[in-house]
């Protein structure tokens, strides 16, 4: 596990990687390793030595036998679990090729499981072969139960991918407590009855054909496992509906609750509860219709007064390429507008979905920027000359923008400033903004050509550290007003003569404080400041370079409670802890949603 | 439980869909010297193996006497089973260490003329039989249990091996379960024959008294109905009869020669019955 990161490392068959790059994943994939050679091996040393008769007639139980074999492992597995954790935490990090928390999972799992294998052959590879299958199966168990459980409750906008990706990158479990320990729960059902039916057995274990073990095992095995998966069935329904609970406020002031497996819609006096899931923050809503894409399916919409959902996009398979999902979509008129692969390399396909008439089509368009690259981002449209155009930008790139015109042609928007380095490529107020680690520079087109207006040195970068918080449903009424934070002051950018204006004094994280802008449409900005040490939440409203405060709301921020707020044109969202309030803007009047509890 | 050290009660044990023993009950008495004989397959390494707890009844009781515990029992199987990688000292300290004992007998090892640095894997068959045999005496065992290993020593240290067996049976009133097919030498130990066919006992009496009850006759002609024997052959001298149960009537009405045998040529005269049946049915 050593070695070989070593020697990978000093060959330089990896080059430009730091020593810890290497040896991470080398380390994790080693201690996978490890914990499945552990497992199998229990017998293994007597096996070898032709000493089972020996080890069986010492005066131990078999189960004191088990004990004393299986202690030195468990010592063991646990002792380089502690080595990772340290180099974990030692910056290793962010070299890992498994999250952590998916990393110990495993590495636990697959020793529990080729330990409890381990007596039902003698052959080494068998067993190792064996335990990786069942490994696999239990996994696939796993994901199996909450889908199954997911198609029972009615949920139709659910593929498999969905579920596996989302069990796997351990997303929910990772949002609370309570998931984390219904998840384990959930695997410890599934996997008790291989131990439960180890110790059974092995109480019998003798020097037989490893057959009659194995049979034993099995007759365990069998009733114990369905026992099992029941329990773990009931653990994950129990679970996904009782998890986390997700709050989105639509316009029309609904409260939407949500979960992984039913979602609810608050009215004022009543509660609607649907058996469908959303995925957190890609939704979007235009009353009375609650919009939401669903990875792999397509584009889903719940009317939230009659609680009818129809898919009123369904995307191709897209068969050895990338599902670029709904990363790139931008709403204008009646339209949805998103990416697609294309059919070459070079190609890609702009899908056009009216959310009326329900109606799609398609544009192909081809240029060499769209080979080995993602979605670009559809940063605005509008109609020239008779003929409509997107302006489309890449992220983390060299490459220009493009203008993709309604015929097919590709324009690129070539400009002769300096490139920077690789830089992000926004359109904020008819500017284009290109963002990159050296620096920014403002381009504004002129004579059909974009000209560099302004440029911001790395030193004095305007950092628009809040670019996630524009709002989800990017469309084009655009932005005007960029705020932010230049060194230690909050800062404006205005927009006419393209100057910092200072706004106050920026609250550090490390002064206890947590800041974020809210941008609800070209004329609504808002400003929370979430003071930990106070346990407050400050919301202002930001006017030009006016910043005046609006509501404080105490008993926000305290230690070891999930608070969250949200800002949205249907009003203010607070979540603290267990308690849901709902305030209307400008007024902050509190909406009552009887059913809420 | 008496004088008995061990009670065997409704011994059943399968290999899959074969039986290899079927209802067993058996008995052995303190510092009593059994051999088990049998043809192959019969049952007997099964049993001795249930009795060193190696193999797990799947139906059944082994019950040994409360004054013996598992650090007491004492088993050799004919793989000779032991840790190879070790050495001789790592073995040895290994088995005092798990066998808890803790004033051993080492009056057997110190006649062993081997290095303890080695590895028992090194060691010949004969050797490591004799180092097997003298960790178990180490434990000064109530019960010992020997499954056919004696045929793999040569004389000298064969006799060695029988001289340490005969002086632990004496000095600690071990019960002796031995399995063997090679008599010559042990004709005087075994005080008990257990017979075993298709994983049943077919015959258990004492060594006096089976001496008594099976004599050979040598003739030309059939033997009278009358006679009971358990199996027949041919040789060059005629035909070899294995009288059994014998009656002192037989001598008085007919005028054979029953001829009194040794142990080994008993027990290879009932095996040879047993392949005679089975080759009939």
């Amino acid at each position: 596990m050593i070695a070989l990161p070593a020697v990978i490392f000093l060959a330089g068959i990896i080059p430009k990687q730091p020593y810890v790059a290497i040896f991470m994943p080398t380390f994790q994939s080693g201690l996978l390793f490890w914990a499945l050679f552990l497992g199998v091996s229990l017998f293994s040393s007597e096996r070898g030595q032709k000493g089972m008769e020996y080890l069986l007639s010492l005066p131990y139980s078999r189960l004191e036998l088990l004990g004393i074999k299986v202690l030195p492992r468990l010592l063991s597995i646990l002792f380089f679990y502690l080595v990772f954790l340290a180099l974990y935490y030692q910056g290793g990090r962010d070299f890992v090729a498994l999250a952590v928390f998916s990393f110990s999972f495993l590495y636990f799992v697959l020793f529990f499981i080729s330990l409890c294998l381990a007596p039902l052959s003698d052959n080494f590879l068998v067993l190792s072969l064996v335990s990786l299958f069942a490994l696999v199966v239990f996994n696939e168990i796993f994901f199996l139960i909450a889908w199954l459980l997911m198609r029972m409750a009615g949920i139709t906008y659910f593929s498999w991918s969905k579920i596996s990706g989302t069990f796997l990158s351990l997303e929910w479990a990772a949002e609370s407590w309570l998931s984390f320990l219904i998840l384990i729960l959930a695997a410890i059902f599934i996997l008790l009855p291989l131990g439960l039916a180890m110790l059974f057995s092995f109480k019998k274990f003798d020097v037989r054909p490893s057959k009659i073990y194995g049979r034993r095992y099995f007759k365990f095995l069998a009733p114990s496992l369905a026992l099992g998966i029941l329990c773990a069935s009931l653990t994950v329904w129990l679970g996904i509906d009782r998890g986390s609970r997700y709050f989105y406020l639509t316009q029309d002031q609904k409260l939407i609750e949500s979960n992984y497996i039913s979602t609810k819609v608050y009215d004022h006096d009543s509660v609607s509860k649907l058996m469908i899931d959303f995925y957190r923050y890609s939704y979007w809503d235009a009353p009375p219709f609650l919009y939401f894409f669903h990875w792999g399916e397509g584009l889903v919409r719940l009317n939230t007064d009659t609680g009818a959902t129809e898919m009123i996009y369904q995307q191709p398979k897209f068969k050895g390429k990338r599902n670029w999902g709904f990363s790139g979509r931008f709403k204008y008129e009646n339209i949805i507008s998103l990416f697609e692969p294309g059919r070459a390399p070079d190609e890609i396909q702009l899908v056009l979905v009216d959310v009326l008439t329900k109606n799609n089509s398609r544009i192909l368009f081809k240029h060499d920027f769209f080979r080995d690259s993602g979605p670009p981002k559809i940063l605005d449209t509008t109609v020239r000359q008779g003929k409509r155009f997107w302006l489309a930008g890449f992220s983390y790139s060299t490459k220009h923008p493009l203008r993709l015109w309604e015929d097919g042609r590709v324009e690129n928007l070539e400009y002769k400033e300096q490139l920077l380095d690789k830089s992000s490529t926004d359109y904020v107020n008819g500017m284009l903004i290109l963002t990159s680690a050296n620096g920014m520079i403002y381009l504004k087109e002129k004579d059909n050509a974009f000209i560099a207006i302004k440029k911001i040195s790395q030193e004095d970068k305007y950092w628009r550290w809040n670019w996630s918080r524009f709002p989800v449903n990017r469309d084009s009424a655009g932005i005007i007003e960029l705020y932010g934070k230049r060194k230690d002051r909050l800062v404006r950018l205005n927009p006419e003569t393209l100057e910092f204006e200072d706004l106050g004094e920026w609250k550090k994280i490390e002064d206890g404080y947590s800041v974020s802008f809210h941008y609800l449409d070209p004329s609504e900005y808002y400003y929370a400041e979430i003071d930990r040490r106070g346990q407050n939440l400050k919301i202002f409203r930001l006017e030009g370079r006016q910043m005046m405060l609006l509501k404080i709301f105490k008993d926000f921020g305290a230690p070891n409670r999930d608070d969250r707020f949200e800002i949205s044109k249907g009003g203010i969202l607070i979540q603290r802890g267990k308690k849901v309030q709902v305030y209307s803007l400008p007024d902050f009047q509190e909406i009552k949603y009887k059913q809420l509890g | 439980m008496n004088e008995n050290v061990l009670e065997v009660r409704n011994l059943k044990v399968r290999f899959g869909k074969k039986v290899a023993l079927g209802d067993i009950d058996v008995q052995f008495r303190k510092g009593e010297s059994v051999v088990i004989a049998g043809s192959n397959g019969a049952g007997k390494s099964t049993l001795l193996r249930c009795l060193a707890g190696v193999i797990h009844p799947d139906k059944g009781q082994i019950l040994y006497a409360k004054d013996v515990p598992r650090e007491k029992i004492a088993f050799i199987s004919d793989g000779l089973s032991l840790f190879e990688n070790m050495t001789l000292k790592q073995g040895l300290d290994f088995h005092l260490r798990t066998f808890h004992i803790h004033d051993p007998d080492e009056s057997f090892f110190q006649q062993l003329k081997f290095s303890l640095n080695q590895k028992i894997k090194s060691l010949s068959v004969g050797e490591r039989t004799l180092y097997h045999l003298s960790l178990l005496l180490s434990q000064k065992p109530a019960v010992l249990l020997i499954d056919e290993i004696i045929h793999a020593v040569d004389p000298y240290l064969r006799e060695k091996f029988l001289e340490a067996v005969i002086e632990a049976i004496d000095k600690y009133g071990t019960t002796m379960i031995t399995i063997n097919h090679t008599f010559s030498e042990i004709q005087n130990i075994p005080e008990r024959v257990l017979m075993m066919e298709g994983g049943r006992f077919i015959l258990d009496e004492k060594s006096e008294s089976l001496k008594a009850k099976i004599k050979k006759v040598v003739t030309d002609v059939e033997l009278p109905a009358e006679i009971p024997f358990v199996f027949k052959k041919e040789s060059v001298v005629g035909k070899e009869y294995f009288v059994y149960p014998f009656q002192d009537d037989f001598r008085r009405k007919y005028p054979y020669d029953f001829q009194s045998l040794e142990l080994g040529e008993i027990i290879k005269a009932l095996i040879g019955g047993e392949y005679a049946k089975k080759r009939m049915s």
